[in-house]
């Protein structure tokens, strides 16, 4: 676990000093000062026009972070040769994959922590402004907000885990990242198969569609975004079977990378 | 007991919807602990590829790699290592200081210790200098020394390195002959390889020469060396000394005569116990018996040569 610690702690080193997580993070923050500027335009819709848009920019901004820095994990070890620096170590290949999947899963937390700070100051100046309160037709839940945020960072351990796996099967960081982009937008609409199976009459497409929607990922469930804004919050029950789902999905991954990882050619 | 045995090693790369290519057909050597063993090879003869089987980066097809009596697929084999690669990559964001920390901890030394080992690691190396600037500035030298630095971490048994002097200057190069061989001096194997002859002259206590995929000439520098003889030169002296020069002519490769000297050159070594025991009842003095040996260049020419 020592060594699991030290790979995760310098992976999170590497990628809180990569370029792309502060210009990400401006970006971000520009997309804020556009939605205050946005935001007064629509009378009485405010409250849910700087939700929809902050919780918006988070998600993206992230999944923008997760896929760029996720892809490169292994790669840029392995193109950089600083890979054969620790595996020469008593180090098992185990713990490096284990290891820069924590790594990446801190840096998760980092950002979430900083982009959803961003967010609720963001939502925070409208919502307590004093110029078009008496517009409002809506008010802010903050614990749906922050239980979507949560479930933000769920999705993005389950991103981490496909970024991950193409990271060390994709022969650059560029396709890496494609792959994982294409899985990322299939993933947000799998719950739109189970449509698909009510339409679908045939036994074996049944089971062609059924088995593609157990395998694929199931991203839109961990998307409260529109429940925050109505101030949905799952409940126990709800909440236990999506943190399992993304556990479990992320874990099978991990286990497939390093799986993958184990056989791997080191050149 | 012996550092490294590699046992009719056979790896080859299987590319995707391409030609299997073989790398290693049947490698077998040895390296005795405590010796520094140089592994020769043109570009392309396999000798990254031995390295990265002792380092368990990849697997052989067949045949087993042991590094002190252990499978080098045993975790526990990675702890006598210290490697250095060719052109070693460093982490961009870290300075010398913080990467040497980073591995002195993977190879789980004590936490007390590192400041202490990493300061005096960066002081061999020459680096105690650039300790806090970013890797991402260093030269192609320094990246070198620093892949050195690492590679001694935690007083590893065996030093593994892959043309290790390939861009030092010659300062650079004197300072790492003298590492190596203090690091002999302390009981260390060292096993490197490299295309620079001279280096190999100066180091090594044995020389393994790879060609396609195959050790084709290995063993002690001497012993390379003295089965090479490229042919006897004997000087004789004395008033005589041409007439019996001359009696050799048929045998020899060739007969010079300069005043009272008589110079003979010959391949066939028994030549030279015939002339000491003629030249026992003449008056003419042997004054110089010498074999003229092939250079470990001219060996490892010959070798790739002929391939």
């Amino acid at each position: 676990m020592k060594k699991v610690s030290i790979i995760a702690m310098n992976t999170l080193k590497e990628a809180i000093r990569d370029r792309i997580v502060y210009v990400t993070l401006f970006l971000m923050l520009l997309g804020l000062l556009a939605s205050q500027v946005i935001t007064p335009l629509t009378l009485g819709e405010q409250i849910k026009v700087i939700q929809d848009l902050s919780l918006a920019f988070m998600n993206f901004f992230s999944v923008v972070i997760v896929i760029f820095v996720g892809t490169s994990v292994i790669r840029r070890e392995l193109d950089l040769k600083t890979i054969q620096l620790i595996l020469s170590r008593p180090v098992r290949r185990y713990q490096f994959i284990v290891g820069k999947f924590l790594g990446m899963v801190l840096l998760d937390i980092i950002i979430l922590f900083i982009m959803g700070a961003g967010v609720i100051l963001n939502i925070l100046l409208i919502d307590k402004g004093i110029y078009y309160s008496m517009w409002y037709f809506h008010e802010v839940h903050y614990r749906a907000l922050i239980t979507a945020m949560a479930f933000m960072a769920l999705q993005l351990v389950v991103l981490n885990a496909i970024s991950l796996c193409f990271s060390t099967i994709a022969s650059s960081s560029v396709l890496g990242a494609i792959f994982t982009f294409f899985l990322y937008m299939v993933g947000m609409f799998t719950q739109d198969l189970n449509v698909l199976l009510k339409m679908v009459h045939t036994s074996y497409l049944t089971f062609i569609i059924t088995c593609i929607y157990y395998i694929l990922p199931n991203l839109s469930i961990l998307d409260l975004k529109n429940q925050a804004i109505y101030g949905i919050v799952p409940n126990f029950n709800q909440a236990a079977f999506l943190v399992l789902y993304a556990l479990l999905y992320a874990g099978f991954l991990l286990i497939v990378s390093v799986l993958l990882f184990g056989n791997k050619e080191i050149k | 007991m012996t550092a490294i045995t590699c046992k009719d090693i056979h790896f080859s790369y299987k590319p995707a919807f391409l030609k299997r290519y073989d790398v290693l057909k049947g490698l077998s050597f040895a390296v005795a602990e405590g010796s520094i063993y140089g592994f020769l090879g043109i570009n392309g003869a396999g000798k990254t590829t031995t390295i990265k089987l002792l380092n368990n980066f990849i697997k052989p097809d067949t045949g087993t790699v042991t590094i002190f009596g252990l499978d080098a697929r045993d975790i526990r084999a990675r702890s006598f290592i210290g490697y250095m690669p060719e052109n070693p990559g460093f982490y961009a964001y870290l300075n010398a200081r913080e990467f040497l920390t980073f591995i002195s901890r993977l190879k789980g030394t004590d936490r007390a210790e590192i400041k202490s080992s990493v300061d005096d690691l960066l002081r061999l190396v020459g680096l105690e200098g650039h300790a806090d600037m970013p890797v991402s500035r260093y030269s192609k030298g320094m990246g070198q020394r620093l892949g050195l630095a690492q590679a001694l971490i935690g007083n590893p048994a065996l030093v593994i390195l892959d043309e290790p002097m390939a861009n030092l200057d010659p300062i650079g190069r004197r300072a790492f002959r003298d590492i190596f061989l203090t690091l002999k001096e302390q009981g260390k194997t060292l096993f490197f390889s490299t295309h620079i002859i001279p280096d190999v002259e100066t180091l090594c206590d044995k020389v393994g020469i790879l060609m396609n995929g195959m050790i084709v000439k290995e063993g002690s520098l001497d012993d390379l060396i003295a089965s090479h003889i490229e042919y006897i030169e004997c000087i004789l002296r004395g008033r005589e000394a041409a007439a019996f020069a001359e009696r050799y002519r048929s045998q020899a490769l060739g007969v010079t005569v300069q005043a009272d000297n008589a110079i003979l050159r010959f391949a066939d070594e028994k030549l030279a116990d015939a002339i000491v025991r003629d030249l026992a009842g003449s008056t003419v003095r042997m004054v110089s018996l010498e074999a003229h040996t092939q250079s470990l260049e001219d060996i490892f020419l010959h070798v790739a040569g002929g391939r």
